[in-house]
């Protein structure tokens, strides 16, 4: 049936050699980032993004995608044996991951997030393939003024929802709008913002932004950080095998964790971060000892990589079923099927039905090789960890500017790297995070040409932003992430204000 | 005395998005119908100035402890965005080798703790790297060793 067909035609697209080759090559190389404490999958897919000129589209993105499922598995090894989340998402492994490090049991730990990162990727897998059909199938019945109010929604998630404070989020996002219009505007052949330079006529190539802003900031933020290279724990064979018990006890949570990360994953902006965070919490709140928690409680740690990997799954729904990206990863994979030529939307699984079944059946794939990478070859990646960080960033460097270079040939290319890594930098130590940006860059373009589009189909009547039922939603949702913020953050002032009151006349 | 955090990046954001307005007046508005070139530009400009505003005004989260600058951080900025310049300074006149190992013994300073062997020795292994990966394997048309040499 329909269903086999689209398995029989993934499994047939994902085993071909080159794909398993570049599905290997990516997991291996997301683990190794991950492990790093101060790289992410950021900085990993946008080193690898000059690599996909050269390879053809669905080769490059398994690889792509492989390097983000991999820097997950590698992040939490970090924390756990040294207490720094290798990305920001190992956080929450950080809390039970480390004490039973401590305690010795380091390697149980390592083979739990190992299992619930497989079992959480595995679901979300199913919920992917389950649901991306029919999405792209209602999308197709979306004008652009739905487009529009959906952009600018995940926009407003992006920049609301990251870490830090959400103004400056939105700064982000709006500078990446104005860096996505520089070039030639595609409807009247003016050409935008080029100062003259025949290499700004396409625009700023997104290598170039990718790796200035992910690349360069990243490494130098982590360079000028400590890096922990004494005190590395030895993991033995034995220290990994879980009792029976203990592995009774984590399959629940696992479960949980992955139906809520597969939730939150495929909402914009929300992402396996905040999923991991939230399941974990839900544990803490549901187990009959919760005072364990933090102490090395395996649940906790179980729910929360299970509902991560599950997230990372389900983020490609919006990306690969309707052209819009939940997060910057997300809108770095949109960059790489641009590049190739591939244009995003609801046709795409219709029209490149190889490169999305393929794809999606790689992600079972991958995750059976980082399986096999993460547990018998666990002593490789703590080895990862003592690698001086003297010996690796330079040579990132040096990677970064001759990929910047091999997109193009253009020497031009490699400054406006440095100049968008010296931005990027300068931005960051004023408290703005870079993920935003990018994904403004990216939907820039795409956001404009849907909202002049459904301007000339209404002849120039606003109302069609708030007519179509999706589109009027759609605005609504974004006016509550702008607007409920502020209101709580009002209520909190109001009540921190009355309590202070209530202290100073006590105090008369 | 320490510059409060949101405010210097709200002057600077603010600023960024006049000067980016008045660049834009150039560019035609359009009629709603019809959006100009310029509609997109002057639009998220003038968004900037509001939010560069906007964030001047919001009180600087509790961690933010104002505008530090360390010099290891300025350190590592300066040769690394340096190594990345070298590069596109000489990769065309010098050639690969050359190019990458000047710019890899450069961003090696980036780091403070090393000896000048360890820099060399780094320095010679990234150059044979990047002429194996780039002129080899993936095949890009620079030569090892450029004319000036």
């Amino acid at each position: 049936m329909n269903l086999i067909d689209n398995v029989t035609l993934g499994l047939q697209t994902a085993l071909t050699l080159e794909n398993l080759f570049y599905c290997l090559a990516g997991v291996t190389l997301g683990t190794f980032v991950g492990v790093i404490p101060g790289l992410g999958a950021l900085a990993a897919i946008s080193l690898l993004l000059p690599v996909t000129y050269y390879i053809d589209s669905t080769a490059s993105l398994v690889m792509l995608a492989g390097v983000y499922y991999g820097t997950v598995y590698g992040g939490s090894t970090a924390a756990i044996l040294l207490n720094l989340p290798g990305v920001p998402s190992a956080a929450v492994a950080c809390l039970d991951g480390y004490p039973l490090s401590q305690q010795g049991k380091g390697g149980l730990a390592l083979f739990i997030t190992t299992i619930a990162s497989f079992v959480g990727s595995m679901i979300g897998f199913v919920l992917l393939a389950a649901l991306a059909p029919g999405i792209s199938q209602l999308g197709l019945m979306l004008g652009p003024a739905d487009y529009v109010m959906m952009m600018a929604l995940a926009l407003t998630a992006a920049g609301t929802m990251s870490t830090g404070s959400r103004v400056k989020g939105i700064v982000m996002v709006v500078i990446g709008l104005l860096l996505g219009t520089i070039g030639t505007d595609v409807h009247t052949g003016v050409t935008r913002f080029a100062f003259g330079h025949a290499s700004l006529l396409d625009g700023i190539s997104l290598v170039a932004i990718a790796m200035g802003l992910f690349g360069i900031t990243e490494v130098i933020n982590a360079s000028a950080g400590k890096g922990a290279q004494e005190g590395l724990p030895t993991v033995t064979w034995r220290s990994m095998i879980p009792t029976r018990k203990e592995l009774r006890s984590t399959a629940a949570p696992m479960l949980r964790g992955a139906g809520i990360g597969g939730f939150f994953g495929a909402l914009p902006g929300v992402g396996g971060t905040i999923a991991s965070f939230i399941s974990y919490a839900v544990e803490k709140r549901i187990s009959r000892h919760p005072e364990k928690f933090g102490h090395g409680a395996l649940e906790g740690m179980s729910a929360s990589e299970s509902a991560n990997n599950s997230a990372i799954q389900t983020a490609f729904i919006p990306t690969l079923t309707l052209g819009i990206p939940g997060d910057a990863v997300m809108a770095l994979m949109l960059g790489a099927l641009i590049i190739h030529g591939i244009a995003p939307g609801p046709l795409l699984i219709a029209q490149e039905p190889g490169l999305f079944w393929g794809l999606v059946m790689s992600f079972v794939v991958g995750n059976i090789f980082l399986v096999i990478l993460n547990i018998p070859l666990i002593g490789v990646w703590i080895k990862v960890l003592s690698i001086p960080r003297l010996y690796l960033f330079p040579a990132i460097m040096i990677f970064i500017a001759f990929g910047a270079l091999s997109a193009s040939m253009n020497p031009f290319d490699v400054y406006v790297v440095a100049a968008i890594g010296a931005l990027g930098w300068f931005l960051f130590k004023l408290g703005f995070q870079p993920a935003p940006l990018m994904l403004g860059f990216i939907l820039g373009p795409m956001l404009e040409e849907n909202f002049r589009r459904a301007l000339v189909l209404s002849r120039g009547d606003y109302d069609v932003f708030v007519t179509r039922p999706v589109s009027l939603t759609l605005l609504i949702a974004t006016l509550a992430l702008i607007v409920v913020p502020i209101i709580l953050a009002l209520l909190q002032m109001a009540r921190d204000k009355g309590r202070n009151r209530n202290v100073t006349q006590r105090h008369d | 005395m320490i510059l409060r955090q949101n405010r210097l990046a709200g002057m600077v954001i603010a600023c960024i998005g006049a000067a980016v307005l008045l660049y834009a007046q150039r560019y035609g508005f359009g009629t709603v119908a019809r959006i100009g070139p310029g509609f997109f530009p002057q639009m998220l400009s003038a968004l900037l100035v509001l939010l560069g505003i906007l964030v001047f005004f919001v009180p600087d989260a509790e961690d933010a402890g104002g505008v530090t600058l360390s010099w290891s951080e300025v350190r590592a900025f300066v040769f690394s965005i340096a190594s990345v310049i070298l590069i596109a300074l000489l990769i065309r006149p010098a050639g690969v080798i050359p190019a990458s190992f000047i710019a890899a013994l450069v961003a090696s300073f980036a780091h403070r703790d090393a000896t000048l062997l360890q820099r060399l020795s780094l320095s010679v292994t990234v150059a044979t790297i990047a002429a194996a990966i780039f002129v080899y394997a993936l095949g890009m048309n620079l030569r090892l060793f450029g004319r000036l040499l």
